[in-house]
């Protein structure tokens, strides 16, 4: 007997040390830290972060790298930290930016991993419904990469069985031709452009493929549309009208959306040689640009001199290859020569 | 999401008509919160209760049927308040769920007690995710009857909580679609 009661003694004893472990591990306060930077990976400073969980904690606004940390047992009482039943609601906002949210969990006082926050400014991607972002998610691009997105072009009259399939071989064919037009124009990191094909239907407004193109991290935004026509002697031709949408701004440069329409092009299927050959000088120019601003702006937040000699080089090239019908593109390639020159000479 | 009509239910009866009472209350200006409002309740049919049995006790096989069933009544009364109290005493003091809607952005839940105030502390909605997780006190305000979802862009938009979506480990979806103001 008293051998049993000892043994129901060092049970007792150890189901309450267990008790009182675990109820120590749960009140343990996870440490937070993170990093809030813009859609296009450029931390961001001076951001608003807020705690909650019953009540609202404000920490220090995040540093010039976009970082903040905390550690959740300074900020609330272990009681109401208990309550939280594993989830922190951080809340961010940054004026200019829409504020963002986000609910992070942590178990047995575990600290979550580090916590990447993405603002979207305020003519950004706001917008967006929420499930159209969710299938966009996957696109959204690294910092640092250069893709151009593609939205489907509609067409009519080709006799096509899948619609899907003619633009994927639209874009296969025209990533192609803008990797070539780069590489013969001696643009450094031109292996690094792709371009994808996004699940939406075809997107005519400006200002939505600017949002679209924000929101993806985008280099440049395509879109546009097709249809086959037939003369009257019987010859077939393929009229394309597409819209180049160069994403980066780099303020007050660009300030204004930079938009090419192309006229119609007369060729005889998605294709046809002809078709391509147009449009690679067309849309491998304004790839060029879209670089150009992309590269200025990143040039312009290290004070790289070589940088924008470099810019300068490719950007004077390109001006140079250029003839009838590139007007437009002409005069935005001299502004940003222009900001490079200016930017060169101080 | 439907009300249960399961007859297990007639132990909310006493529950209901408090609501009733309760909303009565506030129309003419007594707004208090609801443990205060039951402890009053409470208070009040016992004293009842109270004056009606004493008379009965000293020859209750004696008494008549009418007064008897009144004092039957009042007792029922006061075991329907103090299993109000005891329900709501019990009841999860947060309710975890998610958002669906395509404008979540700044968007909060709060809930709203019987007389439609918020009672709820907490509420972010997740910008992403539509998960979010609210507090309050049903011990002190009663079960949270509405659930107010708002977003600066949208129109507020306010649903009924059926009990079962208070109880514990429930973590429901509510419905956002974005009306704007």
């Amino acid at each position: 007997m008293g051998v049993s009661l000892r043994e129901a003694m060092k049970h007792l004893i150890l189901a309450i040390l267990c008790a009182v472990i675990s109820t120590g591990a749960a009140a343990a306060a996870p440490l937070v830290n993170g990093t809030v930077t813009a859609r296009n990976g450029t931390p961001l400073a001076d951001v608003q972060v807020q705690v909650e969980i019953r009540t609202v904690q404000t920490l220090p606004p995040s540093d010039s790298q976009g970082h903040f940390q905390f550690d959740a047992a300074t900020l609330f009482p272990a009681g109401e930290l208990r309550d939280a039943d594993g989830r922190l609601m951080l809340k961010f906002s940054k004026p200019g930016f829409h504020p963002v949210n986000k609910q992070v969990r942590f178990t047995e006082g575990r600290s979550p991993s580090p916590v990447i926050i993405q603002l979207d400014p305020i003519s950004g991607s706001g917008s967006i419904p929420a499930t159209e972002k969710e299938a966009l998610k996957q696109f959204t691009a690294a910092p640092g990469s250069t893709p151009l997105f593609l939205i489907p072009y509609s067409f009519t009259g080709i006799q096509a069985s899948d619609p899907k399939h003619v633009n994927e071989r639209l874009r296969a064919n025209l990533e192609r031709v803008i990797v070539t037009h780069l590489q013969a124009a001696g643009v450094s990191g031109s292996q690094a452009v792709s371009m994808k094909l996004l699940p939406l239907e075809q997107v005519n407004d400006i200002e939505r493929l600017r949002t679209y193109g924000t929101y993806l991290n985008a280099l440049g935004m395509i879109s546009g549309y097709g249809a086959v026509e037939t003369a009257p002697g019987g010859s077939r031709s393929l009229g394309v009208s597409s819209t180049f949408l160069v994403v980066p701004q780099a303020e007050p440069l660009v300030g204004a959306p930079v938009l090419y329409v192309d006229d119609e092009v007369p060729a005889d299927s998605v294709t046809s040689p002809r078709l391509y050959k147009y449009l690679s000088k067309l849309w491998g120019r304004s790839t060029v640009l879209a670089l150009g601003v992309n590269d200025y702006r990143l040039a312009l937040s290290t004070h790289d001199k070589q940088a924008f000699a470099r810019i300068r080089k490719y950007l004077h090239a390109e001006r140079a290859g250029a003839g009838p019908g590139d007007e437009a593109l002409v005069s935005q390639l001299n502004l940003l020569i222009s900001a490079v020159d200016r930017e060169l000479a101080k | 999401m439907e009300e249960s009509t399961d007859p297990i239910k007639l132990l909310d009866l006493p529950g209901q008509v408090l609501d009733k009472v309760v909303e009565v209350l506030t129309k003419v200006g007594i707004d208090l919160p609801a443990l205060i409002l039951q402890l009053f309740l409470l208070v009040l049919v016992l004293l009842v209760l109270n004056i009606t049995i004493r008379p009965l006790l000293p020859g209750w096989q004696n008494a008549k049927l009418l007064p008897l069933l009144g004092a039957g009544g009042l007792g029922l009364i006061a075991i329907g308040i103090l299993f109000g109290i005891a329900s709501q005493a019990t009841l999860p003091d947060r309710l975890i769920g998610r958002v669906a809607g395509q404008e979540l952005t700044g968007a909060r839940v709060d809930l709203l007690d019987l007389r439609h105030e918020a009672i709820s502390t907490g509420g972010a909605v997740d910008t992403d995710t539509g998960e979010f997780i609210v507090f309050y006190s049903p011990a002190w305000n009663g079960r949270a009857r509405m659930l107010r979802i708002s977003s600066p862009s949208c129109k507020a938009r306010e649903q009924a909580i059926a009990p079962g979506r208070l109880a514990r480990g429930s973590e429901s979806t509510w419905e956002f679609p974005c009306e704007k103001p």
